[in-house]
């Protein structure tokens, strides 16, 4: 056995993570995070690989839902229902790529609104810190996000779109998007202990805000009014953006994307501290 | 002296404090836990209390607010190396809450929790497995939850599973156990983690006999290392584990010694038999129920007047003769019956039987009012409260089962007082000592 040297002292007080400094907090999170990393990536075997272990076709359920999501679009473009306007590029190959750039960001806030959510039992029972829960939701859904994603640009070369080299940028371009997600995400998981309501407004504010999104049709549409819509949602940037990396090798509108990067990640970062202060308190009354 | 703030790892911290002596492991001050009784009402303060946290306000959590009510109030105490310590009370006195505060699942809202090393919590044994996965891959996932590095756990995989004793099901889904399985393989991941300060909460109910004993072993094992804090309703275990004992109630220290008897039994005299309970055929007719110390050189009996609603309340001393008398009648159509007296105890129930026929074959009705002694040279139950129960039985000869006649339960209760700490078992047995060379 190995000779311990002097145990530290652990303290708990009332209010003791208010007495830390606004930007100390986020260090102490990412040293506890960089800590866990066992947990987490237990926690992310456990949930992952389970998952699939009562599953015939294991893993391969990833790729059939982007497959059925393109035989979709393509059927709807042959019937000529839509009408999404010239994007350059194959229609099917711009809105598949659109849409899971969506997904992605609706996965960033699902997996930070599960933090405290997805560990319930445990939450009662050990202590760990629960900000790891967060980067193991959000480790599982890049994983998934991965294996559809690659079955995507396969399609992609299929109607013979060949992304250019600025897609080496994309994860730097996703990166907003995980921390806005993880922003409002990290809030709802305290509050849905709370009150159901917020998370609910939030979902269905979220579906509503994808059709003010150009992701299934293009930004050039005649009516003003939406057009008007689709300037101010901040999601038109940070999701454009990252699909356009992919097809067109650029930025939706590179002062946008930056506003909106830097509101993300300001967002992110008040977020990340009430989460620190506040959760404690919150979980006691998780009943 | 760079001091850090707590974060739910126990990687940081101070490596000296003021205020927490040297051979002091977990020193708990002023400590209070506050909830609400309303359930709209405590998710409006959770609401309220979050947005305070967001525009940057910290919350008072030291005042009562409507429906609020103290799950533990200034609770304090100190634990050294060596020392187990029992927290008992009845259901609701805040035990477990205190536990979840101590491991630092819930901030106090007043009061401070220091600790030094490590600590490991029994709270809910398996946390975390996944049924899908065998028990070998759940004993990584468990022991990440509990905060052990990977290496350790490697090292110790043979250990953990050699204790855990549960042959080829290591190998098969977790879904497969039984819950004395899933019980014996969380017990061993929790502890082979070699903490500082173990803290146990009422989790060994399930496993069988054999486990239970090595169980105990271990926890022994970490006592002579380590601190412990016991949770437990069974006196049995709190006497065999703990040297020390808090008894709290209704969220306050009622008691706290370093006689755990002691606290045994003020815990054990929250209780009661409760009522009288007899169960008669009405062919037999009390008269009157005696039960007391013998002093031979006092012949002077006194019989106590029957009163069948409350119980007779007896004390003994411990050590001395005990004399029991019973006076009745007993109906014509009786002709043989005998008696036997059992002593019950509040937690184990039947602790000890004396048949009268052991010493007289069977007793003849002799159709008048008969007085029946019994006298018994060494009655040595260890300190605390017991009940009697009386049974009278017909007998119908050797070969023939007897029949009951009456049975008078809790009729008599008895507090044995002794003013040395003998022990945990309740019966001392008593002997002729010597030496010999």
């Amino acid at each position: 056995m190995m000779k311990k040297t002097t145990p530290s002292i652990t303290i708990y007080r009332p209010n003791q993570r208010h007495e830390l400094g606004f930007l100390k907090t986020w260090l102490v999170m990412a040293q506890n995070i960089i800590n866990s990393k066992e947990l987490i990536w237990q926690l992310f075997k456990r949930d992952f690989f389970a998952a699939y272990k009562k599953s015939f076709f294991g893993v391969t359920w990833i790729f059939i839902s982007p497959l059925l999501g393109i035989i979709t679009w393509v059927f709807f473009q042959m019937t000529g229902v839509l009408r999404p306007g010239d994007v350059g590029v194959p229609y099917p190959a711009y809105v598949l790529i659109g849409t899971s750039m969506w997904g992605l960001f609706m996965g960033f806030f699902e997996s930070a609104k599960a933090t405290l959510s997805s560990g319930q039992a445990l939450i009662m029972q050990v202590n760990y810190p629960h900000e790891a829960l967060l980067f193991q939701q959000t480790a599982q859904l890049l994983a998934n996000f991965l294996i559809a994603f690659s079955m995507n640009i396969i399609i992609l070369l299929i109607f013979g779109v060949v992304p250019g080299w600025q897609i080496i940028f994309l994860p730097i371009v996703i990166l907003p998007l995980f921390f806005l997600g993880a922003a409002i995400g990290l809030i709802v998981s305290m509050i849905s202990i709370v009150a159901v309501d917020l998370d609910r407004i939030i979902s269905m504010g979220f579906g509503l805000m994808m059709y003010i999104t150009p992701l299934i049709y293009s930004d050039k549409i005649d009516s003003q009014f939406v057009r008007w819509l689709i300037q101010w949602n901040p999601l038109t940037y940070l999701v454009c953006s990252a699909r356009d990396i992919i097809i067109y090798g650029r930025l939706y509108n590179t002062t946008g994307f930056f506003i909106c990067s830097g509101i993300s990640f300001l967002l992110f970062l008040i977020s990340w501290r009430l989460f620190y202060i506040s959760e404690n308190t919150i979980i006691e009354r998780m009943v | 002296m760079n001091i850090t703030t707590k974060t739910p790892m126990p990687q940081q911290h101070l490596l000296f404090s003021p205020d927490l002596p040297k051979d002091v492991v977990l020193s708990v001050k002023n400590v209070s836990k506050k909830f609400c009784r309303n359930l709209k009402r405590s998710m409006f303060y959770g609401i309220k209390d979050l947005s305070q946290n967001l525009i940057g306000i910290c919350p008072d959590r030291t005042i009562l607010r409507k429906d609020e009510f103290w799950a533990f109030k200034d609770v304090s105490f100190e634990v050294r190396r060596g020392d187990a310590l029992a927290l008992i009370g009845k259901n609701g006195s805040g035990k477990s809450t205190l536990l979840r505060v101590l491991n630092g699942i819930f901030p106090p809202d007043k009061g401070t929790v220091q600790y030094r090393g490590r600590m490991s919590a029994l709270i809910a044994l398996g946390a975390g497995f996944h049924p899908h996965m065998t028990g070998r891959e759940n004993i990584f996932l468990n022991a990440a939850i509990l905060g052990m590095k990977q290496l350790e756990i490697k090292n110790k995989l043979d250990e953990i599973i050699d204790f855990a004793d549960i042959g080829d099901f290591i190998d098969m889904p977790v879904a497969n156990y039984s819950s004395g399985m899933k019980v014996r393989l969380g017990f061993s991941v929790a502890i082979q983690c070699d903490p500082d300060i173990l803290v146990i909460d009422e989790v060994l109910s399930v496993g069988d006999i054999g486990f239970k004993t090595k169980s105990y072993n271990a926890i022994t094992k970490v006592i002579d290392r380590a601190a412990v804090v016991f949770v437990s309703h069974s006196m049995t275990h709190v006497g065999r584990l703990c040297n020390r004992g808090i008894l709290l109630d209704q969220g306050r220290i009622e008691m706290m010694s370093d006689n755990i008897g002691e606290v045994i039994d003020a815990y054990t005299a929250m209780f009661g038999f409760g009522q009288v309970e007899i169960a008669s055929t009405g062919r037999e007719r009390l008269l009157g129920i005696s039960m007391m110390n013998f002093d031979p050189g006092d012949p002077e009996l006194v019989l106590h007047e029957l009163n069948v609603i409350t119980p007779l309340m007896v004390d003994l001393e411990f050590g001395k003769p005990v004399m029991i008398i019973l006076k009745l009648e007993i109906a014509p159509s009786v002709k043989w019956f005998d008696v036997t007296y059992s002593v019950l105890g509040l937690e184990q129930g039947l602790i000890a039987q004396s048949f009268s026929t052991t010493s007289v074959a069977f007793f003849e009705n002799k159709n008048v009012p008969m007085t029946i002694k019994a006298l018994f040279n060494s009655f040595n139950l260890k300190q605390g409260k017991y009940s009697l129960k009386v049974q009278l039985r017909e007998s119908k000869g050797r070969e023939h089962a007897s029949e009951n006649i009456a049975i008078y339960k809790h009729f008599i209760q008895f507090r044995v007082c002794n003013d040395s700490f003998l022990g945990a078992a309740s019966i001392q047995l008593d002997a002729n000592w010597t030496i010999e060379m």
